[in-house]
């Protein structure tokens, strides 16, 4: 278990946000308002060596260093940058959680397991001089500590020497003795009253009952010496859900050109399908994040709209999208994974033709669906569902063809009411927003004589009609709760199919009713056009 | 040159020349079709073609009926319906082959009024895309895929390049494309002569019903027109145009056809001749 420790993140934060030639160079402090009184936050370690503290008056700390900058505090930028400090720690070990264990004013903290990554980077002590050698590169200072259990890990990166931060396996307890009891991350109430009874460093606390520590101090400290000791187990949850399935390559190289991109992420592919074939899964959703050498990540993913494991399939989907990756300097780092993957189903789906009626006649336009919406979104590719509702446009709904299961498509609806006379009942185009028109009606409840769309004027000849349509009250309980129920009257359409005199047909109607209210008339919208 | 030594030897020496020419010309003929369509076809033929099931226009078309695996133009007023009308009752028949792609810029498509044209909610895919390079990308997909049975696509310009490209996928496949594209203020002439790769070319328009039933009946104001189209084949690859008045009946009215919907031509019917640009001349001048 490897505990990182950024003890200054949100001065370095501050400090590599500013261009060389602006940047601050003398003792640099965020501030915060606490009770009415600025404090300083979190401090430099040039801040520090000039006596400075957090928590002291901001008045105080300028008199003391009148060269003093100073930026108000922003947890929530500091919070950002630690999140995405951990997804680049992503490239050590894929299991990185954020350390919460103490204030935010100690700067940041992460966990990293280690186990069984160390001997790709070539030991722990090589992993953690290029972590560290890479956090020093993006001007953070940090502290990384490595031991068996996270406990005596995060003891060692706060307060070991740098030398004595890798701690072997079995020498956690003779390390830890002689760290002050504060390693043991206790609140720091507590950690002074230890220090006054003379317990100041853990080694005190070996020899004393466990029951008399209970006693006096709390659960806490036994907990948490049991813990640094590695006692008992501590589980610490990733920071992103693991994907049980990835493939990764490392460059010795950066990659700079683009069209080297396809035929890596197709190795990596092939590399990530035999372990899925093994497993005896199919991927729904792929992603493949690029490590740039600045440091930088790029994440791009693909989604298909059932289990698969075909390489060419997946790579095409990737094709169109590899070409909006920036590769800045190169990149150093591919890894692909598998964020979602279900059972591969015994056949592929039949997108069976029912107009056909022939019941052997199955095509698989599955293919054809994930291309078109993982370029054009999954809410673009759709099929028109059809739904009991008396409102027209509530009387299909479309479903993104992606997510529509077999069961779906085999689900029969009702045919709705299509024809009276020779016309049919129901347009071919529906406007999701009705068009408002000006119409001119001789009678309240006639068809209109003539009405203006979209700045042309159309003569009516023939229509047909009207048909109401009332609002679906039932559908707007939280309306009739709170009291300011709207008169359905007002709400009612009477719908027209017209035809002006060059044989465009159209479907009107008009909301409201004649006589319900002296202050709102009815007004005429357009809503469909007929073939 | 076998052929020329069959010929009796007394022969006119102007018949002999000309026998020549024509095996020249045969044979040339025969080179020309042959790379014509290379690649996609072992051999030259006429693409498969599907019977609209309406007389009059299956003859005049040639094949008897519209060719599969090409692509169509459909052009139309865009305030209108009636050569998405047309576009849909030909995709309907097609439904009956394999699924139907719809591609548009909004999704305004309404899926109850699909089933006057026979087309089920299930046989057809539903695609926006707002640019048109992304309906055009999206256009090809489909007609790459030998699944789709046909694919009918919104696009309001097409450069004879991508025509091209399009006519191209639609061969490889054998799926039958077709492009709705605004007719506008076009003159007729103006749309026989935009240049495109496209098999056929028709121009739609909505038939007013004082053009097709008697004038007592069509004075009467509450009875609405059934589905009727003024149709014009404007271009036709290795066949002739022609005009017609169609009239489309559903499903539910019709007791002969399975339940299928059909065409049948209006024989009375005055032809539309009204020009769209006539329209806009009288709105300057009013």
């Amino acid at each position: 278990m490897l505990s990182l420790w950024l003890p200054t993140l949100a001065t370095d934060r501050i400090r590599r946000a500013r261009p060389e030639p602006v940047r601050v160079e003398g003792p640099l402090a965020t501030f915060t308002r606490q009770e009415g009184q600025l404090q300083l936050a979190a401090l430099c370690p040039i801040a520090r060596q000039i006596g400075l503290q957090p928590g002291m008056p901001l008045a105080d700390a300028r008199a003391l260093a009148p060269q003093l900058a100073i930026q108000p505090e922003e947890p929530a930028a500091d919070a950002a940058l630690l999140a995405k400090l951990a997804v680049w720690c992503e490239c050590y070990t894929p299991w990185v959680a954020l350390d919460r264990s103490h204030g935010e004013a100690a700067g940041g903290a992460l966990w990293l397991d280690i186990t069984g990554c160390a001997h790709l980077f070539g030991g722990e002590a090589a992993l953690r001089a290029d972590l560290l050698a890479g956090l020093r590169r993006q001007g953070l200072a940090a502290r990384a500590a490595i031991a068996d259990c996270p406990g005596a890990a995060w003891a060692a990166a706060r307060f070991a020497p740098a030398e004595r931060q890798l701690v072997p396996t079995g020498e956690g307890r003779s390390l830890l003795g002689r760290l002050p009891v504060a390693a043991l991350r206790l609140p720091a109430v507590q950690a002074a009253m230890l220090t006054r009874l003379g317990l100041s460093q853990i080694e005190a606390l070996y020899p004393l009952p466990r029951q008399t520590l209970t006693a006096r101090f709390g659960e806490l400290l036994v907990t948490r010496l049991d813990q640094a000791l590695g006692l008992v187990d501590e589980p610490i949850a990733p920071h992103a859900p693991l994907p049980a399935h990835r493939a990764q390559m490392i460059f010795a190289e950066p990659i700079i050109q683009p069209e080297a991109l396809l035929p890596l992420t197709e190795r990596l592919l092939r590399q990530l399908m035999v372990e899925l074939e093994a497993a005896g899964v199919g991927a729904r959703r792929l992603s493949l994040a690029c490590y740039r050498v600045d440091n930088s990540t790029a994440t791009l993913g693909i989604g298909t709209s059932r289990p698969c494991r075909e390489v060419g399939q997946l790579s095409r989907l990737f094709r169109e999208k590899l070409t909006e990756i920036d590769l800045g300097f190169g990149l150093e780092r591919l890894i692909l994974e598998a964020g979602e993957v279900e059972p591969m189903l015994p056949e592929p789906i039949a997108w069976r033709s029912l107009g056909g009626c022939q019941p052997d006649h199955s095509y698989d336009l599955a293919p054809l669906v994930d291309r078109l919406s993982n370029r054009l979104g999954k809410h673009s590719v759709t099929r028109l569902v059809p739904r009991a509702s008396h409102l027209p446009e509530r009387a299909q709904q479309p479903v993104p063809a992606f997510n529509l299961s077999a069961t779906a498509l085999e689900l029969e609806l009702p045919a709705p009411v299509l024809a009276h006379g020779d016309a049919p009942a129901r347009p071919l185009r529906l406007f999701r927003r009705p068009e408002p028109i000006e119409a001119i009606a001789p009678l309240p409840d006639e068809p209109p004589m003539m009405f203006r769309w979209r700045q042309s004027l159309h003569k009516v000849v023939k229509a047909r009609g009207p048909e109401r349509i009332a609002p679906e009250w039932w559908r707007e309980p939280g309306a009739a709760a709170s009291g300011q129920k709207t008169d359905p009257a007002a709400r009612t359409r009477d719908y027209f199919a017209v035809e002006d005199s060059e044989g465009g047909r159209f479907w009107l109607f008009r909301e409201g009713l004649y006589g319900i209210s002296p202050v709102t008339l009815p007004r005429w919208y357009l809503h469909g056009l007929f073939a | 040159m076998q052929c020329l030594s069959l010929l009796p030897s007394r022969a006119p020496a102007d018949l002999q020349e000309r026998t020549r020419k024509r095996l020249l010309l045969a044979a040339l003929r025969a080179q020309l079709a042959r790379l014509d369509r290379s690649s996609a076809r072992p051999e030259p033929c006429a693409p498969a073609s599907l019977p609209l099931g309406l007389e009059a226009l299956d003859r005049t078309l040639p094949g008897q009926g519209l060719a599969q695996g090409v692509l169509h133009e459909l052009w139309g007023e865009p305030h209108q319906a009636a050569a998405l009308g047309f576009g849909l009752s030909l995709l309907g028949r097609f439904s009956q082959q394999g699924p139907v792609v719809w591609i548009a810029k909004h999704s305004d498509l309404y899926g109850p009024g699909l089933a006057a044209f026979d087309l089920a909610w299930r046989d057809l895919l539903a695609v926006t895309a707002t640019g048109r390079e992304a309906r055009l990308w999206a256009l090809e997909e489909a007609l790459r895929n030998p699944g789709v049975s046909a694919a009918l696509a919104e696009i309001d310009r097409l450069t004879l390049t991508q025509s091209r490209r399009l006519q191209l996928a639609a061969e490889s496949s054998g799926t039958t494309a077709f492009v709705l594209r605004p007719s506008g203020n076009l003159r007729q002439d103006d749309l026989v002569l935009a240049p495109s790769a496209a098999w056929t070319r028709w121009w739609i328009r909505p038939l007013p019903r004082a053009a097709i039933a008697a004038p007592v009946e069509a004075a009467d104001r509450w009875q609405l027109t059934p589905i009727a189209w003024q149709l014009d084949l404007l271009r036709c690859r290795g066949g002739q145009t022609g005009s017609w008045q169609i009239a489309w009946q559903p499903a539910s009215q019709t007791s002969g056809s399975q339940g299928k919907g059909h065409w049948h031509e209006i024989s009375n019917a005055v032809p539309v001749v009204a020009n769209p640009r006539d329209r806009s001349d009288q709105a300057r001048s009013a």
